[in-house]
């Protein structure tokens, strides 16, 4: 007999060691239940800081106009303008760091629950080409992941894997004690944030000369998938979609391919899109710019007087 | 297929369970395939270099044995050169290239020689070494000559080690292919027990600590001497549990199936000395240099001058075969130089310390030659993760005055650093100074040691880094 699976499963020494065994899984499961459980408890009681904001924006805003995108976003569109210019509520839920695929995931969520008016969607490079952290920072959604089905695909792209890591109940807290702990201890002395926003207004100015931009123009297939699938879906719902491309102060060899492409994908949704990228305008402006990829506030603040021309 | 994997996981419980079920005569043929297929999941068709490796040192194995005389000699050199010969090609050929390019642009030469665009083989440093392990010690009588083909590419391609060592010495492993090995609890429970250990150092220490370190010393120019500093003894600590992580995982998966492979690490960074250093920072490295290169060279039975040279050449060597750069070389020139130094200067330290009174304090004596020693390392781990020459220069220069303000990232992050180092050097100085007493992982109680293994388990999945990547010394 080549396989002695009998004689191996009656041995004493393995059936001593698969019960201990099967015993210890289930101390870790149970453990993992319990604490875990206790971190989604604190986790959804945080009242400030980061992830709140994420919470804020897929279960409480009703705002008649998202913002979504990275940290261009988030930097570049001032929601206090466009609100009193177009006299609609606006929530900035831009991000630093996401990418598309987080934003699919977010619209999704919210979309379930309320229809906005507008929704600005601000792509740059980064959005569609690939890059190695992409898929890393869909971190942020994790603790979402049991809740809102919605977004379960997009964790999924992560790998083959990511949905059985899901079995435990404290994986989706990786990485988060810290912050959870110290904003849950912020709460028991504060309120909650009413009236929160994304937009961060950065405070400086670039001094160095335009520098050039080289790209590595490779187009990640599942990220083109995943915006097309934005812009579809925000027509399906009626929602009026701007695409917009914020400015930098580079400048490029050669017209990066990505606009291109989200212009053939503006006009087959019949979606308007608006590039700034290298717009002569800003890069002639003096002390608007942050670094060579943000507006700084005082040139968030024209670039967003700009877009309410063209959204309102 | 890297170790920290769920991959890797699914696989180590096929092949266990397969091992274990099989007949005792197929069980070799059962682990080198499962080497085979290890080893194909990173670049598959580079199994061909490692085949045509392992055919010239079986054969070369047997015609040593053979032969008497300079044949017998000239056997050993053939199969040396071979080795050494793919070796230079894939690990040293562009680095070549690009030294000659530099030293002949000043006679107007460029490009003398053309590059070769080729991966890296995984692991090419360790089974190379390993496989010359062989062949030397065939050659000089210690170990017969393997006849079984398969028994012999298994010990150059089991996969525990086969990509990042220990490196292992045929008269520690060969016979061990022959031996039939039961399931017994204890020996599986310690195996299992290694391997979540070095889960625990790579994912919650090793890959937390690169965050830091990554963002610091791939951008030196935007950091202060303070933050280079503290990226630096980070940087301490993450190559030795991402390396001694692999080791532990490798040593334990080996200790489940009934192999005993050779310890790499014993807690190096509490050496007192530079030489007490190397005799606990990846020993089989240290030990394959020392009796196949330091003690052919002479060792130490040499007059003084020479003595001193065999040190330094030796890790000079050592540096060089880290990797293909300058920083290696110096890193490796620099712990020869330690070495050296230390030798040297051993009476003056002696005194030195008998005139501060050290001596009567045994306990402080001991924290400042082991903080000493740390600081030592540290400044070589500049050259080893610096990405080049110049930049190493710079932050070592940076580090002479720190000042300025300290970049630490996230306050996550560093909370996470210093937690995790915290966790490391307590258990660690338990095990060094506290052999016995009270222990977690090896407690009388049952549900103490469940428990321990439960709080591991915990820590990884609350603070581990799951998208750290492959281990350091897979590049080597």
């Amino acid at each position: 007999m080549v396989l002695k699976i009998k004689e191996f499963i009656k041995s004493r020494e393995f059936r001593r060691f698969s019960f201990k065994f099967i015993l210890i899984v289930v101390i870790i499961f149970l453990f993992d239940f319990l604490v875990g459980n206790f971190l989604d408890t604190l986790y959804f009681n945080q009242k400030s800081g980061n992830d709140y904001k994420i919470t804020y924006f897929i279960e409480n805003t009703k705002a008649d106009i998202l913002i979504f995108g990275s940290s261009k976003a988030s930097h570049h569109y001032d929601p206090a303008i466009i609100e009193s210019r177009l006299n609609q509520s606006c929530y900035n839920g831009g991000r630093d760091g996401q990418s598309i695929l987080y934003h699919y995931a977010i619209l999704q969520t919210v979309l379930k629950r309320y229809k906005p008016k507008k929704i600005i969607l601000d792509v740059h490079f980064k959005d569609l080409y690939v890059e190695e952290t992409a898929f890393d920072n869909l971190n942020s959604l994790f603790p979402y992941y049991r809740k809102y089905p919605e977004i379960r695909n997009i964790i999924h792209l992560k790998g083959p894997f990511e949905k059985y890591k899901f079995y435990s109940h404290i994986y989706p807290y990786n990485s988060k004690i810290f912050t959870i702990i110290t904003e849950n201890i912020k709460s028991l002395t504060q309120k909650p944030l009413l009236h929160i926003t994304e937009y961060k207004p950065l405070y400086r100015i670039w001094e160095k000369p335009i520098s050039e931009e080289i790209l590595k123009e490779t187009f990640d297939s599942v990220k083109l998938n995943i915006f097309k699938s934005f812009v579809k879906k925000c027509v399906e719902e009626q929602i009026e979609l701007y695409i917009i491309t914020s400015p930098s102060f580079l400048k490029f060899t050669h017209k990066p391919k990505f606009i291109d492409t989200v212009q053939q994908i503006s006009e087959l949704y019949n979606v308007p899109y608006v590039n700034y990228l290298s717009n002569q305008g800003y890069l002639d402006t003096p002390g608007i710019f942050f670094d060579q990829y943000h507006l700084n506030d005082k040139g968030a603040k024209i670039f967003t007087e700009e877009i309410c021309e063209i959204i309102k | 297929m890297l170790f920290n994997s769920i991959h890797f996981l699914f696989f180590f419980l096929v092949v266990t369970t397969l091992y274990f079920i099989l007949e005792h005569k197929y069980r070799w043929f059962l682990l080198l395939m499962s080497s085979c297929y290890f080893y194909m999941a990173f670049v598959p068709i580079y199994i061909l270099i490692l085949g045509f490796t392992i055919v010239i040192d079986y054969f070369a194995g047997i015609y040593i044995e053979k032969s008497n005389g300079k044949r017998r000699k000239l056997f050993l050199i053939f199969s040396l050169i071979a080795n050494i010969g793919v070796l230079a090609v894939f690990k040293y050929y562009n680095f070549l290239v690009d030294n000659f390019a530099y030293l002949f642009k000043g006679f107007g030469v460029n490009e003398p020689l053309p590059y070769l665009s080729i991966l890296l083989p995984i692991g090419l440093s360790f089974h190379t070494f390993q496989a010359m392990s062989y062949t030397i010690e065939v050659y000089r009588g210690n170990q017969k000559a393997e006849q079984h083909f398969g028994i012999y590419s298994l010990y150059v391609m089991f996969y525990p080690q086969l990509v990042a060592g220990p490196i292992e010495r045929p008269q520690n492993l060969l016979h061990q292919f022959y031996e039939k090995h039961y399931f017994e609890y204890a020996r599986v429970v310690d195996g299992l027990k290694l391997i979540l250990w070095g889960f625990f150092k790579k994912l919650v220490i090793a890959d937390r600590l690169a965050v830091f370190v990554n963002a610091v010393y791939n951008n030196p120019d935007q950091h202060t001497g303070s933050t280079l500093i503290l990226a630096t003894i980070f940087f301490a600590f993450q190559i030795y549990c991402d390396f001694s992580g692999y080791s532990d995982i490798a040593i334990g998966t080996a200790r489940v199936m009934g192999f005993k492979l050779m310890t790499n690490f014993n807690r190096p960074y509490f050496s007192r000395n530079i030489s007490e250093f190397w005799k606990r920072w990846h020993i089989s490295l240290s030990t394959w240099f020392k009796d196949y290169l330091y003690i052919s060279l002479g060792g130490n039975r040499v007059s003084i001058p020479r003595w001193y040279f065999n040190l330094f050449f030796v890790f000079l060597l050592s540096g060089l075969w880290h990797g293909a750069n300058w920083t290696y070389v110096i890193w490796g020139a620099l712990n020869g130089f330690y070495l050296v130094f230390a030798i040297v200067s051993s009476n003056i330290r002696e005194k030195t310390g008998r005139i501060l009174g050290l001596h009567h304090f045994p306990k402080v004596n001991k924290f400042i030659q082991i903080s000493i020693t740390f600081i030592l390392i540290c400044i070589s781990w500049v050259f080893f993760r610096a990405n080049n020459v110049n930049d190493a220069f710079s932050i070592l220069s940076k580090m002479i005055i720190p000042n300025g303000p300290l970049y630490y990232g996230t306050p996550s992050t560093i909370f996470y650093c210093f937690i995790s180092i915290l966790i490391l050097l307590l258990i660690e100085a338990k095990w060094e100074y506290f052999k016995t007493g009270y222990s977690l992982f090896n407690n009388e109680n049952w549900i103490v040691r469940a428990l321990s293994y439960t709080a591991i388990v915990i820590l990884i999945l609350m603070i581990g880094v799951f998208d750290g990547g492959q281990f350091i010394y897979f590049q080597f």
